[in-house]
This record gives structure tokens, C-alpha cells and sequence, in this order.
């Protein structure tokens, strides 16, 4: 805690690279108006979000269901794949997230 | 009556680098980024250095670069007071003006920097002295 607090002080005293910040500043402000007002780039990020996750735990139970049947494993194999589903699912959605994060 | 404009002026020690009547503004803070708009509640606050966005009263985007300071709003005017300040219409214009002061510094500059290494060095004796204190 002391150290944070040491290295946020430092960071406050310390003289800012005007030139750099100013360059990180036009960068954010580029990125931000290119995401406004298109509808379709937002409703394709909250598509890509949503769906990997819904297709792939469907998907996983689904194929779960078909082998448990054929390998008479009860539900194991259902909820295995699901939850791998959701799992795989929910890192792609992350990756995009920080793809658009950039 | 909802105002639909703002005067912002923006002051450094050795000049008044704009006064114009804007729609609003975009500065950054230590949290982030900040709107302001006319009618604003009156504050007192401080800005980080970067670049500020504002929008003129021809809806037109124009660009202020600053090494932060401080922000005196009263709802009908935003005054800036910064060491450094400069304007203009695109990225290339606020750089390259930002370039030309800062490869001739001036001597408030340079007494600025000297000033804020004494401090640094000052703060980190303080610390150790300190840290060597509890230990």
C-alpha cells in the first residue's frame, strides 16, 4: 500500500511528456469518434459478445446429450461440454472486448 | 432560461491564448475526461495536462493542448490557467506548436523543471527517510 501510494506520488511529481500524452490523447479521441453513431460496428460487438457464448454451451450440450447416449454416460458428457462451451465462449468475448478496447 | 453558449478563456503567465464563446468542452481530468456545458454548476477544479476538445458555436471541433492546471468554471465562463497552452484546429497544428515551445524553452520553463526535479528529489528523501524510519 505504501509503495502504491510512494509510486503515485512519484508519478505526480514527475514532469509529464506533454508531447506523448498529447499524441495517447488524439489517439483515444480518434477511436472514440470513429465508434459514434455506427449503429450496425456497436450491434456487431454486442453480437459478438453474446453469441460465441450462447452458440458454443448450446452447441456443448447439445453434442453432450449425443454422446452421453451413445456412450450411456448419464449427464456427465452434457455438462462437460457445455461448461467448456460457456468457458471458450466467454475468452472470445473477452478477447473482442480488448481488441476493441485498442 | 437554458444558455446555449459559454465564453472559455484560457490564461497563461505570460499571455491570454484564447477567449471565445463555445458550446461546450471536453477536458481531461485525473479520473478521466469531463463535459462541461452552459449552465454548469460553479467549480473549482483541477485539469490534467492533454488535449482538450471543444465545440464552437459553428458546431466545429477545435483542439487546445495544455500542461494542465487549474479550472475556474462559473456556468457562463470556464477560464484555464496553464503553464503552457496552445490552439488549433487539427493534431498536426497542436503538435507542431507544442514541438516549437517546448524545443525553446523559456526560462519560466526551465526554472519549472528545475523546481519540480527539487521536489521530486525532495518528496523520495522524505520517503526513504521515512521507510528507513519504520524499519
Amino acid at each position: 500500500m505504501r509503495e502504491q501510494s510512494k509510486d503515485h506520488l512519484r508519478e505526480k511529481i514527475r514532469r509529464p511528456d506533454l508531447r506523448g500524452t498529447m499524441r495517447k490523447d488524439f489517439v483515444r479521441y480518434r477511436a472514440r469518434e470513429e465508434g459514434h453513431g455506427t449503429f450496425w460496428r456497436s450491434l456487431s460487438i454486442l453480437g459478438g459478445v453474446g453469441w460465441p457464448i450462447v452458440l458454443l454451451s448450446v452447441g456443448g450440450a447439445v453434442l453432450g446429450r449425443w454422446l452421453d447416449r451413445i456412450w450411456e454416460t448419464n449427464l456427465r458428457m452434457t455438462l462437460t461440454l457445455m461448461f467448456a462451451g460457456v468457458l471458450i465462449g466467454s475468452l472470445s468475448a473477452w478477447h473482442l472486448i480488448q481488441g476493441t478496447r485498442k | 432560461m437554458v444558455h446555449q453558449e459559454m465564453e472559455i478563456l484560457v490564461l497563461t503567465p505570460h499571455e491570454q491564448v484564447l477567449s471565445t464563446q463555445i458550446r461546450s468542452l471536453r477536458i481531461p481530468v485525473e479520473s478521466g475526461y469531463v463535459g462541461l456545458h452552459p449552465s454548469v454548476e460553479s467549480h473549482v477544479s483541477a485539469f490534467e495536462a492533454g488535449v482538450i476538445n471543444y465545440r464552437t458555436t459553428d458546431r466545429q471541433i477545435n483542439f487546445l493542448g495544455t500542461a494542465g492546471g487549474l479550472l475556474i468554471c462559473d456556468g457562463m465562463r470556464v477560464t484555464l490557467l496553464t503553464p503552457i497552452a496552445v490552439v488549433g484546429e487539427n493534431e498536426e497544428t497542436v503538435l507542431q506548436q507544442i514541438d516549437k515551445i517546448l524545443s525553446h524553452p523559456t526560462s519560466e520553463m526551465e526554472t519549472r523543471t528545475m523546481l519540480s526535479r527539487l521536489e521530486g528529489k525532495i518528496v523520495e528523501e522524505l520517503q526513504k527517510d521515512r521507510s528507513e524510519r519504520v524499519v
